[in-house]
């Protein structure tokens, strides 16, 4: 798709350009995301009428729809997603953006080393944590309950995991409060000095200055990022399953799970509810777009400068606070990976042989694990490479042309992450078998690509369009008036200011194609199969030990090219 | 000749046309201006002419080559119209520094490396800053940062040099030292310029000609004394300076020659010549107002001669400046500010003469 | 004489050839060696199957060592992953699959209507493997759809229901499998989710069919039974004695933890009176049409049903057995017994029961 674009605008060396070549490739870009996006998602929606058995000809109804508002305790399951993400989110979002703001605006030291502990966070395979932190707070065996009873005497610990607040703390202690961090760090980063001191010179303290000049500056991405947390909210489903379950705590997503897993599958009913959830999510992403589309949130201008905030005597224990949150959710959970992958048995201390190697013996004799590596790495490599092209050239198109349907690109892009990864997974299987083109391509890697960058063009496209904003658009300017193309001001300006967040990306991207099972499971055949796939064999043999190596092999691979990101990150990007 | 000719020029967002059907014409080696308030149509003016928007309706041509024309389906890109271009924040790209921001057009250009160092080196001279080419261009001060970005637009010498409020993120002094510097410049590397400010001063100083904008049309052109002392409409009148507005009824109006009687003020009827008096034909009994800059109304003890235009007034106030006296003056019940030399003490509270001269006065209809 | 002597002698030799080879007629049918020519010259055998890396080496790694030169494809995942897909391949005109293997309950309700199966008898040929009296209760009980031709189970676990930890409940507290129901239970018993496909709806299904309707209903209604999903955790917890009664309990996982010599005080609760059944797992396959590889599927499914593709899978699946009774037992817990009538709980007749007894799940425990 980049190289595509990249054919028009070198072309464009004709002297004069006619007026609607802009209009035909942002045309195309819409044409190709739409059918990619879309045919998936009507399908699904379609899908929600379809009535008939399996084998018999096609029959629609409403059946599915009466089904789902049937469904019993579907009502009280709607309630526990939205109280579990309220409450999620208000812990997590000021705690993130304080942090943030530490990282990335003052003389915090250490700050690289504690941003990438955030990221170690979010590369933590999600189960592992979860047991670990089973094994800490579990209400009967769990370590911190067991040495409050030695300490107090009392029959009874006060932790327990399998609670509303439990699943509250798996979520903030793994992923929640990382992805933030890590999300923001870069956008508080491209923030212009200037525009502080102009609010202390005012008076103001700089907690102040925080909380009034940057925090409403910012709102773009905040708008973006809690919308994606919203919506995250709805899909997350692995914590909840294995926490919420024991204590018949259900949410929307584990339901759309059990409709789904019912034989015979209820896609109907479980298509109709997430229609519903894709329904209630239209107005609240309309709703981002327009609070964003108001204002100016330009934070890199020509005349940008920048300086860290002196910590002064707030040194010390902001460090110490940073530090203590970062070892929680990073170095705590890592630690019982790690432990997990040389345990007999998880958990268990008191057994003869309670350590062993055997766990990565089993994964390293596989027969395919060495296949399974090999495609995970061309598979996430490919899908970070793609995603980082193909999301900035959306994100470009809505925030810089005045191409007529920008606004429907941005807004179709935000579908995919509203459907559950089970349905949108059926969904692409749909499209690429029922298009010739594809069919060729079957089971190849290409498709997984193809398939795990369209389930993740949200966060992406998302996250470089709130960093486009940010970028001052005289930047572009002044360069094509120097006598830069394009595609050269792209490739020279553009791209080297957002480096910091096209990394982001393609890190991203890659640990959503390396871990990414929805997809992978449908589209896969045995020579495309992924290390996802071997850790789910794994889980199914109930080796959840050799799971978790897999589990830390992925992570493993995540970190280097992180730390490979980062390194050339260092290189590109605003000079301090 | 002119260099840069724009005919029939049209910019509308949404309905409203921001730039409303501009002629102009700027010759080669000039200062051109166009000024006006904010949300004029200067800025989008400026940025039509370097291809960052495009016109609606209209053309602008470049010696003999058309840059735009929606009519005729033609639109040259930004890159390929020769003109350099200084943002009103500089647009210094932060990841850069000061020598790659300013080598960037002749990297483009393919010039090869020596003489790129060499041109760079000479375009940073130029505007004072030789020895800064490693620094980060973020690590600079306001003023340096506009001096690269003036250096950046410089350097591939273009055929235009379009400027968009430049001195307008300065502070007061180093503004006025940039003004000087800016014209200076120009001079030496007789470069064509395309000047956009709201700042009547910047205009009046350093054009060669000056164009008034309001509201998307171009009001007047023409060079900064002719449009300062003979502003052809009241919006020229009143951006480009102070006012002394008195109002009044003509009660005879022969040839070259009009007469005012002034409200609410005895004495004679002032005069004033026809051909300074605005757009309509004059006619006795019509109701009037009388303008003239204040700067151009002496101040004096005595009504003199009689010849002329004489009022007396009461001074009410005086207040020292250093370089000069501000005067507050009682017209027709009414207080007015006026500056005199310092050189003439007068005392608040006395009867003083205003000599308004025949040829600055200009004449507008009462309604405006 | 000699003449004599001598034709009498290739009389021998020609009579103890014929013996040989009808002898080897019996073991393999004449046309063998061109199938595993053919097979061979296909090159590949492309195999849906059941996700876990046991199943996978259990299924295909004998056939793998036999046969190098067969390229064995195998793509594991649940059926509900693989059948949808299948299904929708098909309809596309994409033909990649040449043996399904896993649970019946999926492929017969979503690949059966389609058209997917072929009759399993006529690709049969191997003595060996449709040997009655080798399989328990006779070759053709291990038919799961109606019409038994095409979808055919050869696993022989038996459904293990109901489990202790003997350390907390002493087993003469607990006698029959109705004392579940006994209040002083409440809260104590783990059992894996009936609301979907898989063994707790099976071992709810044999509540109801060995106590009745109201039986069950009452009891998932009101014995504030822990449900999950996750089966290492429903094992872990009865072995740690968190929940002392588990309805079931994967024999597969627990043999994880009794490897490492733990939960040997998790018992099997006896009781003669509770419905006896089979609960094939994923131990079941079909024959696709369509296929692309015929011969090596014809190759494998003989070979599957074998002596030696059964003793694989009896001791590699990890404590799965087989219905053939002259392999070596996987779970002798969960052995079938001779002369016992098992019934087989997943066949195409009792997916209507199935599919009842989920739905009655779905609607009395509480939410």
């Amino acid at each position: 798709m980049s190289n595509v674009s990249v054919g028009i605008h070198s072309r464009g060396g004709l002297f004069r350009g006619r007026v609607g070549a802009e209009t035909f490739w942002c045309s195309l870009v819409l044409a190709v995301v739409g059918f990619f996006v879309l045919y998936p998602i009507v399908l699904i929606v379609v899908n929600s009428f379809q009535v008939a058995k399996p084998g018999m000809p096609p029959l629609y109804g409403l059946e599915g729809w009466r089904a789902v508002l049937a469904e019993p305790g579907l009502r009280r399951a709607v309630y526990n997603t939205f109280s579990l993400m309220i409450v999620r989110q208000l812990i997590s979002f000021p705690f993130a953006i304080f942090i943030a703001w530490l990282l990335a605006r003052t003389d915090l030291p250490g700050k690289s080393l504690l941003e990438f502990m955030f990221w170690l966070s979010f590369f933590l395979p999600s189960l592992s944590v979860t047991l670990g932190w089973i094994l800490i707070l579990d209400p009967d065996y769990g370590i911190a309950n067991q040495i409050w009873k030695a300490l107090t005497g009392a029959a009874h610990g006060p932790f327990s995991i399998y609670s509303f607040w439990g699943i509250v703390w798996a979520h903030i202690g793994h992923n929640t409060t990382a992805v933030k961090v890590m999300l923001l760090t870069p956008a508080f980063r491209n923030m212009d000095a200037s525009l502080e001191e102009a609010s202390e010179v005012a008076g103001s303290s700089t907690l102040g200055t925080l909380v009034r000049i940057l925090i409403p500056i910012m709102t773009p991405i905040f708008t973006v990022i809690l919308l994606i947390a919203i919506i995250n909210g709805f899909q997350a489903f692995e914590i909840e399953m294995i926490l919420g379950a024991p204590i018949n705590f259900h949410v929307y997503s584990t339901k759309v799970y059990q409709l789904v897993q019912q034989e015979p599958p209820a896609f109907g009913p479980a298509t109709a509810l997430s229609t519903a959830v894709l329904l209630i999510l239209l107005p609240l992403i309309a709703v981002q777009r327009k609070l964003t589309a108001r204002r100016q949130y330009t934070t890199i201008t020509g005349r940008y400068r920048a300086k860290a905030i002196p910590l002064g005597n707030w040194k010390n224990p902001a460090l110490a606070f940073v530090t203590l949150i970062a070892l929680l959710i990073s170095v705590a959970p890592m630690a019982f990976v790690l432990m997990g992958t040389f345990m007999s048995l998880f958990g268990f201390f008191d057994i003869p042989h309670a350590w062993t190697t055997d766990n990565w013996k089993r994964v390293f004799d596989d027969p395919i694990f060495m296949l399974s590596l090999k495609n995970t790495l061309l598979m996430s490599l490919g899908a970070a490479a793609l995603a980082v092209s193909l999301f900035s050239i959306i994100a470009y198109i809505s925030v810089r042309t005045k191409f007529v349907w920008r606004s429907a690109l941005d807004f179709i892009s935000w579908f995919p992450s509203a459907m559950p990864g089970i349905l949108m997974g059926i969904g692409l299987l749909w499209l690429f078998l029922d298009i010739p083109l594809f069919r060729a391509l079957y089971g190849s890697v290409w498709l997984l690509i193809i398939a795990t960058v369209i389930s993740s063009i949200t966060l992406g496209t998302q996250l470089i369009k709130a960093n486009l904003l940010q970028l001052g658009q005289e930047l572009e300017e002044a360069s094509r008036t120097t006598g830069a193309s394009w595609l050269t001001t792209f490739r020279r300006i553009v791209g080297p200011l957002l480096f910091p967040v096209l990394l982001l990306v393609g890190v991203l991207g890659f640990i959503h194609a390396a871990r990414d099972i929805s997809n992978v499971a449908l589209l896969a055949t045995s020579s495309s199969r992924t290390l996802a796939l071997l850790q789910l064999d794994f889980m199914v043999s109930g080796r959840y030990e050799s799971a978790a190596v897999v589990a830390t092999i992925v992570m493993l691979l995540t970190t280097g090219v992180a730390l490979i990101a980062r390194f050339l990150g260092l290189r590109v990007g605003i000079r301090a | 000749m002119g260099l840069l000719r724009i005919e029939n020029l049209v910019k509308r967002f949404g309905p409203v046309a921001a730039v409303d059907r501009v002629n102009l014409e700027i010759r080669e080696g000039e200062f051109f201006t166009l000024l006006g308030p904010s949300g004029c149509g200067k800025t989008t003016t400026l940025r039509m002419v370097g291809g960052l928007e495009k016109p609606d309706e209209g053309e602008i041509h470049m010696a003999e080559r058309c840059l735009v024309s929606p009519g005729r389906g033609i639109f040259v890109k930004p890159e390929r119209r020769d003109m350099g271009m200084v943002f009103q924040s500089y647009a210094l790209w932060p990841h850069m520094t000061v020598f790659e921001n300013v080598a960037y057009p002749l990297k483009l250009r393919r010039v090869k490396r020596s003489e790129m160092r060499d041109k760079t080196r000479a375009a940073l001279e130029l505007v004072g800053l030789g020895g800064f080419e490693e620094r980060p261009s973020t690590a600079l001060s306001g003023g340096q940062q506009q001096r690269v970005a003036l250096a950046r637009a410089l350097v591939f010498s273009p055929g235009v040099l379009l400027l968009d409020e430049p001195l307008s993120n300065l502070d007061a002094r180093l503004r006025e030292e940039m003004r000087r510097e800016l014209k200076a410049l120009q001079r030496r590397v007789k470069v064509t310029v395309l000047f956009v400010t709201h700042d009547q001063m910047e205009a009046l100083s350093m054009s060669d000609r000056v164009g008034i904008m309001n509201r998307g049309r171009l009001e007047q052109v023409g060079v900064p004394e002719d449009v300062y002392y003979q502003p052809a409409t009241s919006f020229a009148r009143d951006f480009l300076g102070k006012v002394f507005a008195l109002a009044g009824r003509i009660v005879d109006a022969t040839g070259e020659e009009c007469r005012v009687e002034l409200k609410d003020h005895a004495g004679p009827p002032v005069s004033v010549r026809a051909r300074h008096s605005g757009e309509s034909p004059w006619a006795a009994g019509k109701e009037v107002m009388v303008a003239i800059r204040p700067e151009q109304i002496s101040l004096a003890k005595t009504a003199g001669d009689g010849r002329g235009n004489v009022l007396a007034v009461t001074l009410q106030a005086s207040q020292f400046l250093g370089d000069r006296y501000e005067y507050t003056v009682a017209v027709g019940g009414e207080s007015r500010v006026l500056t005199a030399p310092a050189a003439q003490r007068l005392k608040p509270g006395q009867q003083i003469y205003l000599q308004l001269d025949p040829e600055a006065i200009t004449l507008w209809p009462t309604a405006q | 004489m000699m003449l004599k002597r001598l034709l009498a002698f290739t009389a021998w030799i020609v009579l103890a050839l014929s013996f040989a080879g009808t002898a080897n007629a019996q073991a393999k049918p004449k046309d063998w060696d061109a199938l595993v020519a053919a097979a061979e010259k296909e090159g590949q055998l492309s195999i849906a199957g059941p996700p876990g890396d046991t199943y996978r080496s259990a299924l295909i790694g004998w056939f793998q060592k036999k046969f190098p030169k067969i390229r064995v494809e195998y793509n594991g995942a649940s059926g509900r992953d693989q059948v949808p897909r299948l299904a929708r391949e098909r309809q596309s005109g994409v033909f990649n699959w040449d043996i399904y293997i896993g649970g019946p309950t999926s492929p017969l309700g979503a690949l059966k209507p389609i058209g997917a199966f072929d009759p399993l008898p006529p690709e049969l040929i191997l003595p060996e493997a449709t040997d009655n009296a080798k399989w328990h209760d006779g070759f053709r009980s291990g038919f799961m759809d109606v019409e038994e031709k095409l979808y055919y189970a050869f696993d022989g676990t038996t459904s293990d229901v109901l489990y202790v930890n003997a350390d907390i409940v002493a087993p003469s507290e607990i006698k029959a499998y109705k004392d579940l129901a006994d209040s002083k239970w409440a809260g104590k018993i783990v059992w894996e989710d009936p609301r979907q496909e898989g063994s707790g709806l099976n071992s709810a299904l044999l509540y109801k069919l060995t106590y009745g309707e109201a039986f069950i209903r009452k009891l998932l209604a009101e014995q504030k039974i822990i449900f999950t999903r996750d089966r290492r955790q429903l094992t872990e917890w009865i072995v740690r004695g968190r929940y002392p009664l588990a309805v079931s309990l994967p024999s597969d996982q627990l043999k994880i933890f009794l490897e490492k010599g733990i939960g040997k005080n998790v018992k099997q609760v006896e009781d003669a009176h509770f419905i006896q059944s089979i609960n094939p797992g994923f131990g079941a396959f079909g024959i696709l049409n369509r296929r692309p590889h015929p011969n090596a599927a014809k190759l494998y499914a003989n070979l599957l049903l074998s002596v030696e593709g059964q003793t694989s899978w009896a001791k590699q699946s990890g404590g799965r057995n087989s219905r053939r009774s002259d392999v070596p037992i996987g779970d002798p817990e969960a052995a079938l017994k001779p002369g016992i009538k098992y019934i087989q709980s997943q066949t195409e007749k009792m997916v209507a029961q199935r599919q009842l007894m989920a739905k009655i799940s779905r609607e009395v425990i509480p939410q």
